[in-house]
């Protein structure tokens, strides 16, 4: 990308700013808010929705916010739901067909897919890999998911780097966080908050890393005062991120990984998980990258009009294993099998990277608190001393 | 839904029955409750036999039937033979006719003492030792569930039995529905016990979107952990005693539910 990547420094009022800009060129901003007691995402118009002060406090099934009265208004790690709601809608009406009379040709009606322009203000840096992952699987496979597509376009992606990650985070191991990786091009600006408690209120330094996101810059450049950086708030940033990865508790050691679930398949340790866990799905409804769903017909009464819908749908339903007429992973020890070789072994096979981004979610909303990096050592030492002796049970 | 084995005049729409055992009618409610498409339902089915909604009463066999409440008394047990000798097809609806409801709290207790306290002329009662789901007696085609039901559920059954289909009923836990909702997990994010990770979805999540844990009315669901909820429910605080009180709801006479139950109760009595 040729844009000049030279940040600029805002103060809240520059961000409001900035927000007021994305709006009169037409789009509908989205930012993180406090609501029902958790970080949501929702439509934004002013930097007073965003979460001053608040930060959480992440465990295994367990979240609680609170408010340290700082005077950040992005000192959290992620909430409850990434942005895939947006893009990719747990619940889709894709098509209705009617036929009045059986001589009648059957009328075929695609449902429109969502239009308009949109600004995601405050996406953390895992969840922005997320949506690379999202775009691999639904934009550059052999088949273009419509309503992804059209989701996916007209939309300003605005990184906001982590400078507090939650005990949950491991992106540090994932290489996804906490600052975006210099790899990463499908954002358009990417903001550090700096926060000196001495000092008044936060600044943000501002990166352009689009076209469209150089574009932006100018126009803020015109209505707000911005300065450069200096030698301070670059020394200011790094000490802030080395602060923000040595924070980070959990690890995930990824060597050879994908070789390691590959060893695993008849480890005695998916009948133990089984025992723990619920099949709920609240992991795959969490997870950033999970992109599973079913299709369901529906016929109304009169059986002359089918609606054609789409929903979310998880490796832990029964249901969404069935083919014919059983279902293929019938234990729950397979099924959670199949959902942790597909993240962090098989994806790669498929897709040339990892599943998982190590946002953590997937350990905070079990509801039993299942946490899959401390399941990993134990596979990666039967893996190496070539497999676990004792006999998987209960599985298939 | 299994295809129809009686006989019927093929020029005339199927033949609808409803009919009530031990329950509050809210089920047969719900089924009043499809004002919009009530007038639809009357075009493509002819109610034969309703007495929450019509005085008419036409005799069977009939095409389908939907039987809500639990068998109580010697006198279901006949009725409820009676019916499904005369039904094609038949569903139970809601969590009366498919666990035995709130009434099965009484179940595996001593039924005399229960009668002497409650009525004064207990010899005039006939009741049977135990409420319990109509499948425990006659073959059900199909059961739907909840307390009360979902009319949107009932609408399906009721189009993919005149449309001779499966009806699209999943039984993923309610935390399917409350995540695509958007809803954030009361347990996780509140501490608040909650049934939903091994109940049936069917009711939108409606509890858990006001701030309330799920009662598990809907039973339980495909794949029901409960030995593993039971667990993280002590963990949060919950005692035997209240654990117990928790499973024994709507749905308590459920086998699983109960398992659950009679496993906290278990424990309570450990010495
Ligand atoms: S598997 Fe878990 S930690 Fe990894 S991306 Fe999904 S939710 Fe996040
Ligand atoms: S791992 Fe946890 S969240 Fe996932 S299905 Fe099992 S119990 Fe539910
Ligand atoms: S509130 Fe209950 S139903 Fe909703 S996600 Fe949490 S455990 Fe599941």
């Amino acid at each position: 990308m040729p844009t000049e990547r030279t940040p600029v420094i805002i103060d809240i009022k520059g961000l409001q700013v900035l927000v007021d800009v994305l709006i009169e060129q037409g789009n509908e901003v989205f930012g993180p808010q406090v609501i029902d007691d958790v970080i949501a995402i929702r439509p934004l118009t002013s930097v007073d929705q965003l979460p001053a002060g608040w930060t959480d406090d992440q465990g295994a099934g367990r979240y609680r916010l609170h408010n340290d009265h700082s005077h950040g208004r992005f000192g959290y790690a992620v909430g409850p739901q990434a942005w895939k709601p947006l893009l990719h809608e747990p619940t889709l009406h894709t098509l209705s067909m009617t036929q009045s009379h059986a001589a009648d040709p059957v009328e075929v009606h695609v449902t429109a897919t969502r239009k308009g322009r949109r600004a995601f203000l405050g996406v953390r840096p895992c969840e922005l890999e997320a949506i690379v992952r999202l775009d691999t699987v639904l934009l550059r496979g052999p088949n273009v998911d419509r309503a992804y597509r059209s989701a996916r376009s007209d939309l300003m992606l605005i990184v906001v780097n982590c400078t507090v990650p939650a005990s949950t985070c491991f992106c540090t191991a994932m290489n996804t966080g906490p600052r975006v990786s210099e790899n990463v091009t499908i954002h358009d600006l990417e903001i550090t908050e700096l926060v000196n408690e001495h000092d008044g209120g936060p600044r943000y330094v501002v990166t352009p890393a689009s076209r469209q996101g150089a574009e932006i810059l100018d126009v803020l450049g015109s209505r707000t005062s911005t300065v450069a950086m200096t030698n301070q708030d670059a020394l200011d940033i790094e000490a802030g991120f080395r602060r923000a990865e040595s924070s980070i508790e959990r690890h995930v050691d990824t060597k050879e990984l994908h070789d390691v679930m590959i060893a695993s398949s008849e480890n005695a340790l998916w009948a133990e998980l089984a025992d723990r866990c619920l099949a709920c799905g609240n992991c795959t409804a969490v997870c950033p990258t999970c992109f599973c769903t079913s299709v369901n017909e529906i016929t109304d009464l009169s059986g002359t009009t089918t609606e054609r819908w789409r929903h979310w749908d998880s490796c832990f339903s029964l249901e969404f294993s069935r083919v014919g007429n059983a279902p293929v992973r019938s234990s729950v020890a397979s099924r959670y099998r199949h959902w942790l070789t597909h993240k962090l072994g098989t994806w790669h096979d498929q897709f040339d990277e990892s599943g998982c981004v190590g946002c953590g979610r997937c350990i905070t909303w079990c509801p039993v608190g299942i946490d899959l990096t401390a399941e990993i050592p134990a596979l990666r030492t039967a893996a190496l001393s070539g497999g676990d002796s004792r006999p998987a049970s209960g599985d298939q | 839904m299994r295809p129809r084995l009686l006989p019927r005049p093929t020029n005339t729409p199927p033949t609808l029955a409803v009919w009530k055992f031990a329950s509050c009618d809210g089920c047969q409610l719900s089924l009043l409750d499809c004002e919009d498409e009530l007038i639809a339902m009357v075009e493509h089915l002819s109610i034969a036999y309703f007495p929450e909604a019509s005085s008419a009463m036409i005799g069977g066999p009939y095409d389908l039937s939907l039987v809500e409440g639990s068998v109580s008394t010697p006198h279901h047990l006949e009725r409820i033979y009676q019916i499904r000798a005369n039904s094609n097809t038949l569903v139970t609806i809601g969590a009366c006719a498919t666990a035995g409801g709130i009434q099965a709290l009484r179940n595996g207790h001593d039924i005399d003492e229960f009668m002497s306290i409650v009525y004064a002329h207990p010899e005039y009662v006939e009741t049977l030792a135990a409420a319990t789901p109509v499948s425990d007696y006659v073959d059900v085609d199909f059961e739907l569930r909840g307390c009360p039901i979902d009319r949107g559920q009932l609408l399906e059954v009721i189009a993919a039995f005149l449309t001779n289909r499966p009806p699209r009923i999943s039984s993923v836990s309610v935390c399917v529905e409350c995540k695509s909702r958007g809803l954030p997990c009361v347990m996780v994010a509140g501490g608040t016990p909650c049934l939903g990770p091994v109940t049936h979805a069917g009711c939108g999540a409606l509890c858990p979107a006001y701030g309330r844990g799920c009662y598990g009315c809907f039973g339980p669901s495909e794949s029901p952990n409960t030995d593993s909820l039971n667990e993280q429910l002590a963990d949060l605080g919950l005692d035997n005693r209240q654990l117990e009180r928790l499973w024994r709801g709507f749905s308590g006479w459920s086998p699983e539910f109960r398992a659950a139950a009679d496993n906290a109760h278990g424990k309570d009595n450990e010495p």
